[in-house]
């Protein structure tokens, strides 16, 4: 049975939202403050200087609701300034939501970072010049054709949670799928590549500024992640291999798990580079709260989710990825959950990542057909508002 | 100068120079398999060659095709192209060798400098070790309409250079080796990477700060001046650009404002006073020919859907002239 996955979830775009929001519908984000978890630092009340005002100020800022640019700034300065005269502001009041937008639904999105998870994107790049010419590329570094680039592009617009670290292969065509998909990203921090093969190229791309550190968002190449090595069927097409090998077993090197093709890597053989990668350098930055970004190939992709998803031999051989489409996973508790991949921006729609739970932690995910009690009769109601309004204009697709 | 063979590009230049024959590529037919000690110093040199004779970089690779001989081109095409705008261009920042991307506007940019390069043979591409001149050079060769593909050669390991290694002759003549070197970065601005004009003046000083920006040899604190950057990108093109050249084989450089002013400052044989003030536009390629060991500029190619027929050279003419052909 093939698990080919099609992922579908509904996803609520808040670009298309934000445009109409007005400065005079601002209404303070009405949150009860049991609602609030942690510390009580993200005490609606609290005043701005708590310490993790800093962490909701970079992902708000990243909200589109920022019409008004200076919401949040990344800073650590805080203070948007519009309403920030007084000092008993809410924190999240800048971010103006309006309940009528779906916005707040947002403002939601940044707390769900106080609970501890964190984000796992994984983006398989788009075509290449030798995908186009249906050629074997494995690690060959061949660069992506106009529609790759426009893949990447597009894999960036819907992409709305905020990134801390994105880990690449050593091939181009991952790096700039990366790249390209991050100048898209709402949150307008800039990538860079971090460069660690000699000294030299370690003290020269040094940053001396401690504001644009901030704006940045590390990008690590690590050959452990590129494609699985296809040995001498690298260059080659599909005929030139039948005829040089044989179909049958030409398609024995597709399909099975530990057998390589000559000079090249099986499956296996890939995954156990690319999972040894990820558990040593990936799941440690989960842990510590990083959300990340894996732009990545086929089967380095594969290998991991198989160890993701614990997904066996038979199962991940017949899995397919999606080119330029985002899958997202939460990690908590040492766990991993997918949550599928978000529906295109023009399709209105919510993304739904877990249930919220009774004790009502701001966070945004929620299960689109279910509500866990809620306190605070405002939320409720806003929930229930918001719902409808999204019955009444999304196209809801659950898998 | 030693002749240390690190690199091998030319694997062997079959078929005698002629427009209706397609040289043969000069992607390396065997994995590299050089010893890590020569590899160190990481820059290729090429072996003199006599003029008629098939250049054989690498000792231990005997080349499967050579011919007797080869008629050398006497005349090579060099393109140079500034990439276009970066994240940090937009934002006002010194970036220096800090690896940013381009913007989006820079993307179109490099996408435009291809049109306008559709029609001029690149054989060779070099890049800086920054992803933004890797970028301008994969996205101009998207546009170039010999519809070879780039790749890059990896060498930073030999696992990496057995990795990425092509078994197919075919395909090996579909593509163009492109090199990534780290010689032909941007200037490094040291201390002020990352700061903005602003933070910059107030830091250092207006008077300072412009003393390092148009001075040639006073460089930024833990930076380099532009003659430094310019003593480390004019050696790498004398050791390993001009030699491909001299074989004939056009040449495609992307890189950065600095390491590229450096480089014509060589090619036109400008004063210091000269190059400073020399501002080079992103995103429009500039043409040299090598021909009888003369760099002569052939200012910037006209696009190809503007009207006229430009034709540098005869050589270039029939070049194009072979591309209109094999559309039909």
């Amino acid at each position: 049975m093939s698990t080919a996955m099609s992922y579908q979830s509904i996803y609520s775009f808040v670009s298309q939202q934000s445009s109409t929001i007005s400065q005079s519908s601002r209404q303070p984000l009405l949150l009860p403050t049991k609602c609030l978890k942690i510390d009580s630092s993200l005490c609606y009340y609290t005043s701005r200087r708590k310490r993790n005002l800093s962490k909701i100020e970079t992902i708000s800022s990243q909200i589109s609701v920022s019409y008004n640019t200076t919401l949040l700034s990344p800073s650590k300065n805080i203070i948007p300034d519009n309403s920030q005269k007084k000092s008993s502001n809410m924190i999240l009041r800048s971010s103006s939501i309006s309940y009528k937008n779906h916005n707040w639904f947002c403002i939601l999105t940044l707390l769900f970072y106080v609970l501890d998870e964190a984000a796992l994107i994984l983006i398989r790049h788009g075509e290449s010049l030798w995908n186009a010419k249906n050629l074997f590329t494995g690690c060959v570094d061949v660069p992506l054709t106009e529609k790759g680039v426009e893949e990447a592009i597009e894999a960036g617009k819907i992409s709305n949670i905020p990134i801390d670290v994105i880990f690449t292969s050593s091939l181009i065509r991952a790096q700039m799928t990366a790249v390209l998909a991050m100048i898209q990203h709402r949150r307008k921090k800039v990538p860079i590549i971090l460069h660690n093969e000699s000294d030299q190229a370690k003290s020269w791309s040094q940053v001396f500024s401690e504001e644009t550190k901030d704006q940045s968002v590390p990008v690590i190449p690590a050959w452990q992640l590129n494609e699985r090595m296809y040995g001498e069927l690298q260059g080659l097409n599909k005929q030139e291999t039948a005829e040089r090998y044989g179909k049958q077993q030409v398609h024995e090197w597709r399909r099975s798990y530990d057998i390589p093709p000559p000079k090249g890597e099986s499956l296996e053989m890939c995954a156990e580079r690319a999972v040894a990668y990820f558990e040593e350098n990936i799941e440690p930055k989960l842990a510590a709260g990083k959300n990340v970004m894996i732009a990545a190939h086929g089967n380095s992709l594969r290998s991991i989710i198989m160890s993701l998803d614990k997904l066996t031999c038979k199962e991940v051989i017949s899995l397919e990825l999606s080119t330029g489409i985002p899958l997202l996973y939460i990690f908590k508790d040492g766990k991993f959950m997918k949550r599928g991949s978000p529906v295109g921006p023009t399709k209105a729609g919510v993304y739904a990542y877990t249930k919220v739970r009774h004790r009502f932690y701001c966070s945004t995910i929620f299960v689109f057909f279910e509500f866990s009690v809620l306190d605070g009769s405002l939320c409720l109601q806003r929930l229930a508002q918001y719902r409808q309004k999204l019955d009444e204009s999304s196209e809801v697709i659950c898998s | 100068m030693a002749t240390v063979v690190s690199h091998h590009l030319i694997s062997s230049i079959a078929s005698p120079h002629s427009p209706s024959n397609s040289k043969a590529s000069l992607f390396p037919k065997e994995p590299f398999n050089l010893p890590i000690k020569f590899r160190q110093n990481r820059c290729f040199k090429i072996e003199a060659t006599t003029a008629s004779q098939t250049p054989v970089l690498d000792p231990l690779l005997s080349p499967s095709k050579t011919t007797p001989h080869k008629k050398k081109s006497n005349e090579a095409s060099l393109i140079l192209i500034r990439h276009g705008e970066s994240l940090w261009n937009e934002k006002n920042l010194f970036t220096g060798c800090v690896d940013v991307p381009l913007t989006e506007k820079g993307v179109a940019e490099a996408i435009q400098a291809g049109k306008r390069i559709s029609t001029i043979p690149v054989d060779l591409i070099f890049t800086s070790s920054l992803i933004r001149a890797q970028m301008t050079a994969m996205l101009a060769m998207t546009q170039h309409r010999c519809k070879k593909v780039p790749i890059i050669l990896h060498d930073e390991s030999e696992k990496a250079q057995t990795w990425s290694h092509v078994f197919s002759e075919e395909t090996r003549k579909q593509s163009i080796p492109v090199v990534a070197a780290w010689q032909l970065n941007e200037r490094m601005y040291g201390e002020l990477q990352g700061l903005n004009k602003e933070e910059t003046a107030e830091r250092y000083g207006t008077q300072q700060v412009h003393e390092w920006r148009r001075s040639y040899h006073i460089p930024p604190p833990k930076g380099e001046s532009l003659e430094m950057c310019a003593e480390r990108a004019v050696a790498y093109f004398e050791d390993n650009i001009q030699p491909e050249l001299a074989l004939g084989n056009n040449v495609l450089i992307a890189a950065h404002g600095n390491s590229l002013r450096s480089i014509i400052m060589y090619l036109d044989k400008l004063t210091s006073q000269e190059v400073t003030s020399l501002e080079l536009s992103t995103g429009l390629p500039l043409l040299y020919i090598f021909k009888d060991r003369k760099f002569m500029r052939r200012g910037s190619p006209v696009g190809p859907t503007e009207a006229g027929v430009y034709a540098y050279t005869k050589r270039l003419a029939q070049y194009r002239q072979k591309l209109d052909e094999s559309l039909n």
